[in-house]
């Protein structure tokens, strides 16, 4: 199923955006981790949330959440934009 | 204790307009925080300097990164806050030993945030036998930010930065002691395996 996420910035003194979805998901992160790794990214599992570097290195670090909730650590609007929207192409083979 | 925020600052500050030396200890807090935050820090650092340009304010980074990660992957979610406000705590005594220091100041108000209820304050203590210091305990978030402007730190604590990013969604207001000293000892807090100083950084 196709995933969409929305960029909004939380708020003006936070170095970051968000990427929401209308509906949450519930992300097996495990699962979630595995299928990034075959997909060149590198992953730090916390258990509660995944810390994931894209492999193309202009794209910032991504944190993604069970929800499916993104936290982006960029200020630059275009960049969490393409880092959301990577993610989105990878999420969507993982939600039924 | 410092971090980007308004408050540690400020209390700093009135330390050291009070006449006590002050090393600045920050728990670097990446990768759930970013670089901005680390910044910060070293700019309030240079504020709090040329405020007491007599006194050396040492800065010391500590990685701390990796006990949250400890944390997140193996306690109850709820009480991870706590966990984290512990270990910075014994983290900080170690320093303290190490640095002559005989207290432990942070820019804690009751009730602010979860861990900062009266309770979770005292399982906080609990972790530590130096004496924690709070000059900001019983002021509001009005008064602590008038205070800021009016010492300068205000403009850089509000600078971007990004919060911790693995807080809980519901952290727990009244943790009960005897969990959460359960919860470090599956952890081995108290053995030696998350209890060391890392990567310590003076500045």
């Amino acid at each position: 199923m196709p995933v969409h996420y929305t960029t909004v910035r939380p708020c003006r003194t936070k170095s970051g955006f968000e990427a929401i979805l209308e509906d949450p998901l519930e992300l097996d992160l495990d699962h979630v981790e595995q299928e990034l790794l075959t997909r060149g990214c590198r992953i730090l599992n916390v258990g509660v949330l995944l810390v994931v570097t894209l492999p193309e290195a202009e794209l910032p670090e991504v944190h993604l959440y069970p929800s499916g909730r993104l936290l982006i650590k960029t200020d630059r609007p275009h960049l969490a934009t393409e880092a959301a929207a990577r993610l989105a192409a990878d999420l969507s083979t993982q939600v039924p | 204790m410092i971090s980007g925020g308004i408050d540690s600052p400020v209390a700093a500050y009135a330390a050291l307009r009070h006449g006590f030396d002050v090393t600045a200890i920050h728990m670097d807090n990446r990768p759930f925080t970013d670089d901005r935050e680390v910044a910060k820090v070293e700019e309030l650092v240079g504020r709090l300097r040329t405020l007491f340009p007599k006194r050396t304010i040492p800065l010391l980074m500590i990685e701390h990164g990796r006990h949250q990660v400890e944390f997140a992957r193996n306690a109850r979610r709820n009480i991870g806050c706590l966990l984290c406000r512990r270990m910075m705590f014994r983290v900080a005594e170690e320093v303290a030993h190490k640095e002559g220091a005989v207290g432990i100041l942070t820019g804690e108000s009751l009730g602010q945030v979860a861990s900062q209820t009266l309770h979770n304050i005292w399982v906080q203590d609990q972790s530590v036998s130096l004496p924690i210091i709070r000059p900001l305990i019983g002021m509001d978030k009005a008064e602590i930010v008038e205070l800021a402007r009016e010492v300068g730190t205000f403009e850089i604590s509000t600078k971007p930065g990004l919060c911790c990013t693995i807080v809980p969604p519901r952290p727990t207001t009244q943790a009960a002691l005897t969990e959460v000293l359960s919860a470090e000892s599956l952890l081995q807090v108290e053995a030696g395996k998350l209890r060391f100083l890392p990567q310590l950084r003076r500045q």
